[in-house]
């Protein structure tokens, strides 16, 4: 079943400067589907939207034109009830854990706060413990240690974790992590992520993690799918296996040789990806039809004017209008789905 | 005949005196820079790699000052870096060293043209000499970093993107050519992309003009692309130090090893990828014995009250483990 649809979705932010009003159309034209209890990636370079669309899908930003369906209802036009109902069942975790948490509160009370907003009638006692169990539940162990610590005295792995318990102590149905791990100690990484792919198993809660760290994708997503978005649109959309292993728009392609192997051998041995530019272009100077037309090798004169169309969001979709001409890019397809490489 | 190493850190140690405790950033920190290549200290943030190479441009930040030991620099002559003074610092400074910061985009002036930047630092190094001269010397360095010189020399820092100011930072580390240049973290905070290319063109530049590169990272992914030689630093001791094929094929120190295996890769299983368990170091409160024994999964009680010593393994690898001691057990590496 689909928990969220996103229908034609665009984003136009405008500022009121000294010459007149700009307006930069950020996202442009976005189809997604979500299934209920997946992990669904979505991966792209600093300034592709994917934080924006993000904000979009928890409501907190309002799209410019499209739709967004929450469980079937559109949460621009919904009522009331619906509206407070979607907004606690929709979560949002910050990239800045440090930013995310009040300095002055402790663990205790920033995760008091949202609990007693919503459920009015519990009795504290019972407020309580299910702080504990929520804190218990992504590992910070034993929660008596935890609660009376303010945020600058736990690491970023245990402020990145009260953030998470935070967010489940309202029983959402769909969370959007936004670079949960990019301001975290390296060895402590994969543990929050290990944890995400945990909560999605354990309370078959969907996750949409957002991020610019293609090699992670995997551990979270597992055989899930993944989008890749450029310059305010998603230009290739499949399963992770499929869009790593067999990658066929040249901009996810470079994207996927960019990446650095943590093995010299493999490292220094694969093939480079050329482009005609390294530069990633001004949003605002973009030109209305493929965004990577001026980058890529492949690119006729027709790209920048080829008006884009709708990708299928099932299968491996791709948005390139010279598919054909682009040559395969396999390197690590063999070693795709692969048990056991070592 | 000339001395194969460019630096040698001779059993350095740092600390921050402060009036309530004494902060030790770097422990009896020996080391050979070997000349040529690029050499990589790889570790996470707090693992003392960027005070320990304060200490090679004398630029510790204060209250932090060498303790112990001592840095020599082997130029025409060896020199001890931290008895230079005045003039002598100031000149050995980006002409013999020179260094890329961590965000280095935003170590550029705004209000001066590149042009000028360049030119004021070349000047009071007397490399100035003639305006033709200059400019053909600037030609070669952004022809060398692919920046278009006629357009950039005329920009302000503003003007540019982060990875076009990374590589105009580059260039400006190499503008007096100097035999040792410093890359912390060169790469911090630029798009996948960028980075790879930045790392490419680094390379490229190491090779052709064979001076020395000391690159400081957190990034197992970059050491394995750009490293010849790999100091594996942690909590302010080094815990390996080996060639790069030899470091991630043997993967010897369970730090190493757990630094590798935790690091996320596009062409690894999910089963193989483990990460380290336990928190980083407080380096306010070290433990007795190895810096790493909490965390460590073949602990035993040696490593709980005595700090294993960086000890001789192969031409170049040297290893500070007592599981690997001329007189303990060897672990038998599966």
């Amino acid at each position: 079943m689909k928990i969220l649809e996103i229908e034609k979705l665009n984003m136009v932010f405008s500022s009121r400067g000294l010459n007149g009003t700009e307006r930069v159309h950020v996202l442009r034209d976005i189809d997604l589907d979500i299934e209920e209890g997946e992990i669904m990636a979505l991966v792209g370079e600093s300034g592709c939207g994917k934080t924006t669309l993000g904000k979009i899908v928890t409501g907190l930003l309002d799209a410019t034109s499209g739709s967004v369906r929450f469980e079937g209802n559109d949460i621009v036009r919904c009522g009331k009830k619906e509206k407070k109902e979607y907004r606690k069942s929709v979560q949002f975790i910050q990239q800045d854990s440090y930013a995310a948490l009040n300095p002055v509160k402790t663990v205790y009370s920033s995760m008091f706060a949202p609990v007693r907003a919503n459920n009015r009638k519990m009795p504290k006692a019972e407020i309580d413990r299910m702080i504990a169990d929520y804190l218990e539940m992504v590992g910070l162990t034993p929660a008596s240690l935890f609660l009376g610590k303010y945020p600058h005295q736990l690491s970023g792995g245990q402020r990145q974790r009260v953030l998470i318990a935070r967010v489940l102590s309202l029983k959402p149905r769909l969370i959007v992590a936004d670079e949960p791990i990019s301001m975290i100690d390296v060895s402590l990484r994969l543990s929050i992520l290990q944890l995400l792919s945990e909560l999605n198993k354990k309370l078959d809660l969907t996750i949409v993690y957002i991020t610019h760290d293609l090699s992670t994708v995997r551990y979270v997503v597992g055989e899930g799918r993944m989008a890749v978005m450029y310059l305010g649109e998603i230009v290739e959309f499949g399963k992770v296996k499929e869009v790593i292993g067999n990658p066929v728009h040249p901009y996810t392609q470079a994207l996927i040789s960019s990446v650095s192997i943590p093995d010299p051998v493999v490292e220094r041995s694969k093939p480079a990806i050329q482009l005609r530019s390294m530069e990633v272009p001004d949003i605002r100077r973009r030109c209305d039809g493929c965004g990577f037309s001026d980058r890529c090798l492949y690119a006729d004169s027709e790209c920048s004017g080829w008006k884009l169309k709708n990708t299928n969001t099932r299968e491996h979709a791709v948005k390139c209008k010279n598919i054909a001409a682009v040559p395969r890019y396999d390197v690590f397809g063999e070693r795709y789905g692969k048990e056991n490489h070592s | 005949m000339e001395n194969e190493n460019i630096v040698t850190f001779d059993n350095v140690t740092i600390d921050y005196v402060m009036k309530k405790y004494n902060l030790r950033a770097v422990t009896d920190f020996t080391l050979n820079i070997r000349r040529g290549g690029i050499t990589a200290f790889v570790g996470e943030s707090g693992s003392g790699k960027t005070t320990a190479v304060s200490a090679l441009l004398q630029a510790i930040s204060s209250p932090g000052k060498i303790t112990q030991g001592k840095v020599v620099f082997h130029g025409d002559e060896d020199v001890d870096v931290s008895e230079l003074k005045g003039e002598e610092l100031r000149r050995f400074r980006w002409e013999q060293v020179s260094m890329v910061f961590q965000a280095s985009q935003s170590t550029l002036n705004p209000l001066m043209t590149i042009y000028d930047q360049f030119y004021e630092t070349a000047f009071y190094h007397g490399a100035v000499a003639s305006k033709e001269a200059f400019a053909e010397r600037l030609d070669e360095l952004f022809d060398m970093v692919k920046l278009d010189a006629r357009r950039v020399l005329k920009a302000y820092p503003h003007q540019m993107s982060g990875g076009m100011k990374q590589r105009v930072m580059i260039a400006f580390a190499l503008l007096l050519r100097p035999s040792l240049v410093i890359l912390d973290e060169p790469t911090t905070a630029l798009d996948v992309i960028t980075q790879k290319y930045i790392f490419n063109q680094l390379i490229e530049i190491n090779r052709k003009l064979n001076t020395t590169f000391l690159l400081l990272t957190h990034d197992i992914g970059i050491v394995a692309k750009a490293a010849d030689y790999v100091a594996v630093m942690y909590a302010g001791s080094i815990m390996e130090y080996a060639d790069v094929y030899t470091l991630f094929g043997e993967k010897l120190h369970p730090y190493t090893r757990g630094l590798i295996n935790s690091t996320p890769s596009l062409i690894r299983d999910a089963g193989e990828i483990k990460p380290i368990p336990g928190a980083p170091p407080d380096i306010r409160s070290l433990p007795e014995g190895c810096p790493f024994h909490p965390r460590c999964e073949f602990c035993t009680e040696r490593c709980k009250t005595q700090k294993p010593k960086l000890i001789r393994r192969g031409e170049h690898h040297w290893i500070a483990c007592h599981l690997y001691g001329q007189d303990g057990g060897e672990h038998e590496n599966s």
